[in-house]
């Protein structure tokens, strides 16, 4: 275990590190090219899935998109290390928004989560998680010992207690559960009592218990017990599962062919464009397609782990598990939701699914992580 | 910390390789699974009604035809709020709260159905009613369906017969030729949205409905109507229960009417119960059998003519009214001493007909009988038919003969006396009687039907012919007798068979005829179902079968006979003016007629011609249609008012009559 250290003083740059684009050479390609091919067969699939709805969302999707490189270029030309240490702002703003949401956002499809700035809104909870795991980042990448005390972890705990519980005030639990496997990721690589851990397990299920009983709408209870049983209830929450199983299911190994989806072109399949894109994706271009782009998505995600495993401090290795781990869920959830394997949930599928705040927060976790790496030999 | 972060990955790698596993088995294992769920749910086969042919009359009359109309169903699953929409619901459609409860209830039974009836093929009140509160209340539709519609209401309705709510025939003609009238429904498989039901896709495979064809009658809407009318005056006259009335064209076997009293409107169904509609629905003259009592005896003097046994001027002894065959009394309605055969058929004496067909025999008895068409049905394009009762010869006791020959123990169908009759007014040809004249546009008249047989000889025939003009022209038949007409036909008084014996008080009158007796244009067979008190086929039946004879030549255009004819025996005036009814006045206008206007026959339930008649007639005549006179001046009526074929509930009650002393002073004349 090699032990690591915040910088206590800025360092001037070196002259090679001023002019950064002379050194690409040293960038990471994984992550951004898995993104960007990523991105744009989303695109491709969005045109396909909204062609039986009012508008056309590709030409936003593709707007969202270059905005969202225009932040990875930020998010990769500033040294991380100011990221980290404006953690906390980031998370205060985040968290502001999220209590501006409660109180003047508005209803989109069930759940109070979209604010309105003018012409341009989103989702304030896709930038909390983010800012959330730069906070950690920031707070356990100071942390010495090889095990987190339990104060440290109820820390943590609280920081993305937080959040979360606002998460789920505005009544997008999916959205909420996603820091879960984020703060766990980040306090699993920064040292834990496997003893502690059962603990925290099982207060997690006493917990998940009382939120069943009391912290749940009626509608997410039906969905979780549809899941058990879709097809006690065709039309109900189970519904979606049935839509997407029978759209997965008859793609076949090489797919009904682009634009001839039935399931989504006939409007069977529920938020094709959004949260069941894979569901398009694999009855349009078969298991072939599916395959290809998981094998994309575990490029992008191997490479992240690849990244944290070569950082050169404690602060990047935690900051790039947790921002990866953002990532890797949502992208395994999603699979597994469409296929039948999870409960639905509005969860959307990273670089595919259409939606500007998600798209942005995608690409700017992967502006941080190509900073930390190519970051990775300075000040050694 | 490697350590862990492999950890990590190999949890991500785990999970991965899970949904990589299972999208194998879903896309590649499941796939046929999905792929029909796919197409079940993306296709639904559409069933393309067929338009049901319509049935017009012989001259081209609609008498079933089909409309578009409305039907509200329900999409359940689409229903947020039982209670409110059967309670808007119910309103529109005028529902008790009964009924509306009981909706809400299927509501909730079928929750998770996609369709249900809520009314089927509603008024076009209630369509408006419904129309204007659809916006309000998702789930509910308006299916367009085809509805039956029969135009003349309750004309003819027993032959029609009716269609039920699915279009699916269920009696009389719409049962009997529903597999021709109903064509054949389309399939449709169409592309079904996920958001709607609407299609939105056009179909893949198709098959176009097939409409049903056209039938054309050979009934005659006008014909039928007055028939129907006189039926119902004779029912409500004569006291009786029912009444039937059947009249062919004895050349062809062609119905050109039928009628049942009492009857239904096919397009009131819902209005009748179960039993009304068995009994008002069901259609007497092919449905009904009854013992036919001494019409049958024209049967048994065709045997015994066939057989050679008599000839029509032979003496029978009637026994003074009772003759006593192996202990069993069999009497007349009044007591005869020796007859010709000729009048033992005209003033029907039942030993008379019984010596008749013992001279016969048995078996040239029952071969005669079943060589007429009795004992089975004449093969009519009816359903429902009843061949009647005809004991087997083998089963024939010793008196069967006897009660068989003045029409006991047998029973027949008015249809099945009418075939017969129309037989012997052919000349001998027994034919399959038809409703239906033409198919689309295949006629099928008499040549598309059982090739006739034939009873007996054209000898026999005419001697049948003879004895059957006589009933009228001096018989038991004079009441059915036509001015300007040779009438041919038999009564008949069968008392009922109730509880297994002879039942007095309820008696079954008929007539059987037809006419021009030289010439056979029409048949008629009444039959009138427990009439009381005048319940003898001559006072129930036999006026009925003139007044239909009557309007029916009119009709036909039959020409009345030219030459002068002696007058008959019992006579009556008819109420149809015709020139032999006003023979003093006819003397003397015989050579002024060309310039006087032209008799015309007025048809029923209006005004007669009084113009011709002398004072004494003129009165009687109104008395008789309750129409109170005001008569001006004396001798022979020279101008009325209301004029001659004003319908009688236009007249009002009075009638004003002009007289003068006689025609031939008339100053108008020449």
């Amino acid at each position: 275990m090699r032990r690591f250290s915040t910088p206590i003083s800025r360092i001037a740059p070196l002259p090679d590190e001023a002019r950064p684009l002379r050194r690409l050479g040293n960038l990471h390609w994984g992550p951004l090219v898995a993104a960007l091919l990523l991105a744009a067969i989303g695109l491709a699939t969005v045109h396909s899935a909204s062609s039986e709805l009012a508008v056309d969302f590709m030409p936003r999707q593709a707007l969202w998109i270059a905005l969202g490189l225009m932040l990875l270029v930020l998010a990769f030309a500033v040294d991380y290390h100011v990221a980290v240490d404006l953690a906390p702002i980031f998370y205060g703003i985040t968290l502001l928004l999220l209590v501006a949401v409660l109180i003047v956002g508005r209803d989109v499809a069930g759940h109070r989560s979209w604010l309105a700035l003018g012409p341009v809104g989103g989702q304030p909870s896709e930038l909390a998680k983010p800012a959330t795991a730069l906070l950690l980042a920031r707070y356990l990448g100071r942390v010495q010992r090889p095990h987190l005390s339990i104060l440290q972890l109820t820390v943590v705990g609280v920081l993305v207690g937080v959040p979360m519980l606002l998460v789920v005030l505005e009544g997008d639990l999916g959205s909420a559960l996603m820091f879960v496997p984020m703060a766990a990721a980040v306090v699993l690589v920064a040292g834990v009592r496997l003893r502690l851990l059962a603990v925290l397990l099982l207060l997690a299920a006493v917990a998940g218990a009382g939120v069943w009983s009391f912290g749940l709408r009626d509608y997410q209870r039906q969905r979780i017990a549809s899941f058990v049983s879709p097809e006690s209830d065709p039309l109900g929450a189970g519904y979606q599962v049935r839509q997407s199983k029978i759209a997965v299911g008859s793609g076949h190994w090489w797919g009904r062919g682009y634009g001839q989806g039935t399931q989504s072109q006939l409007r069977f399949l529920p938020a094709r464009h959004t949260d069941f894109i894979m569901a398009v994706l694999a009855e349009e271009w078969g298991f072939a397609g599916v395959m290809a782009v998981l094998a994309l998505y575990s490029l992008y995600l191997a490479s992240c782990v690849q990244v944290a495993a070569r950082s050169r401090d404690r602060a990047g290795i935690l900051m790039v598990t947790g921002l990866v781990a953002l990532v890797a869920f949502h992208v395994l959830y999603n699979t597994a939701m469409v296929i039948g394997l999870m409960p639905i949930t509005g969860i959307p599928l990273p670089f595919l699914s259409y939606g500007g705040s998600f798209m942005l927060a995608n690409f700017l976790i992967t502006g941080l992580v190509l900073n930390v790496d190519y970051r990775r030999y300075v000040n050694r | 910390m490697s350590a862990r972060l492999s950890f990590f990955a190999a949890v991500l790698g785990a999970w991965l390789l899970a949904i990589v596993v299972r999208l194998y088995g879903l896309q590649v294992i499941e796939r046929q699974h999905y792929v029909k769920l796919a197409s079940d749910q993306q296709q639904r086969v559409v069933t393309l009604a067929a338009p049901r042919g319509t049935i017009r009359d012989a001259r081209g009359r609609e008498l079933a035809t089909s409309v578009e109309v409305e039907s509200v169903a329900v999409d359940p699953r689409k229903v947020e709020d039982p209670e409110h929409t059967a309670a808007v619901l119910g309103e529109a459609l005028g529902w008790s709260s009964r009924q509306r409860a009981e909706l809400v209830a299927r509501l909730t039974a079928n929750a998770d159905r996609h369709f249900i009836w809520v009314a089927r093929k509603i008024d076009p009140e209630r369509l408006q009613a419904v129309e204007d509160q659809r916006d309000t209340l998702p789930g509910v539709n308006l299916l367009p369906e085809s509805r039956r519609f029969y135009p003349l209401g309750e004309l003819a309705a027993p032959v029609l017969g009716y269609a039920g709510m699915d279009n699916i025939g269920l009696a009389g003609l719409e049962l009997f030729y529903d597999k021709i009238i109903a064509g054949r429904p389309g399939r449709r498989v169409v592309i079904q949205d996920g958001t709607t039901t609407k299609v939105t896709h056009p179909g893949l495979e198709a098959s176009a409905a097939r409409a049903g064809a056209d039938l054309r009658l050979t009934l005659d809407a006008a014909l039928q109507y007055r028939v129907e009318r006189e039926l119902e005056t004779a029912v409500r006259r004569s006291n009786a229960a029912s009444g039937t009335v059947v009249v062919l064209a004895p050349q062809s076997g062609a119905v050109l009417a039928m009628a049942s009293y009492p009857s239904f409107d096919p397009n009131r169904l819902s209005d009748y119960s179960r039993s009304e509609l068995e009994n008002r629905g069901r259609n007497r003259a092919v449905a009904d059998a009854y013992e036919p009592g001494s019409t049958f005896k024209a049967i048994t003097l065709a045997a015994a003519l066939e057989q050679g046994a008599v000839s029509l001027d032979d003496e029978i002894d009637c026994e003074m009214g009772a003759l006593e065959l192996n202990g069993v009394r069999i009497r007349d309605h009044r007591p005869f001493g020796i007859l010709s055969v000729r009048q033992v058929i005209a003033r029907s004496s039942n030993v008379g007909a019984m010596k008749l067909g013992l001279a016969a025999g048995r078996k040239a008895l029952y071969d005669t009988i079943r060589a007429f068409g009795f004992g089975r049905p004449t093969g009519i394009d009816l359903p429902a038919e009843s061949a009647g009762l005809l004991r087997p010869l083998e089963r024939w006791s010793a008196l069967t003969p006897a009660y068989v020959s003045f029409g006991q123990g047998i029973s027949t169908t008015a249809l099945q006396m009418a075939t017969a009759f129309a037989a012997i007014a052919n000349g001998g040809r027994l034919l399959q009687p038809y409703v239906v004249a033409a198919i689309g546009d295949r006629e099928v008249g008499p040549e598309a039907r059982r090739r006739p047989s034939t009873p007996v000889s054209p000898a026999t025939v005419r001697q049948l012919r003879a004895a059957l003009e006589s009933v009228v022209l001096e018989g038991t038949g004079t009441p059915a007798a036509v001015a300007g007409y040779r009438v041919a036909g038999k009564t008949g008084t069968a008392e009922k068979v109730i509880g297994g014996r002879y039942a007095e008080g309820h008696y079954v009158a008929s007539f059987v005829g037809f006419v021009p007796a030289g010439e056979p244009q029409l048949v008629i067979a009444v039959v009138i179902d427990e009439p009381w008190p005048a319940y003898h086929g001559s006072e129930a039946a036999a006026p009925v079968f003139r007044a239909i004879a009557q309007q029916a030549l009119l009709h036909l255009g039959i020409r009345p006979l030219r030459e002068p004819h002696r007058a008959w025996p019992g006579e009556r005036p008819p109420s149809g003016p015709l020139p032999d009814d006003r023979p003093a006045a006819r003397r003397q206008v015989s050579l002024a007629r060309a310039a006087l206007p032209a008799p015309v026959p007025v048809p029923a339930g209006t005004v007669p011609d009084f113009t011709g008649l002398s004072k004494r007639r003129a009165v009687a005549l109104a008395s008789r249609l309750g129409l109170r006179l005001e008569l001006h001046g004396s001798g022979f009526v020279r101008r009325q008012q209301p004029s001659a074929a004003t319908p009688l509930e236009l007249a009002g009650s009075t009638l004003e009559l002009w007289l003068t002393p006689s025609l031939a002073s008339d100053g108008e004349g020449p």
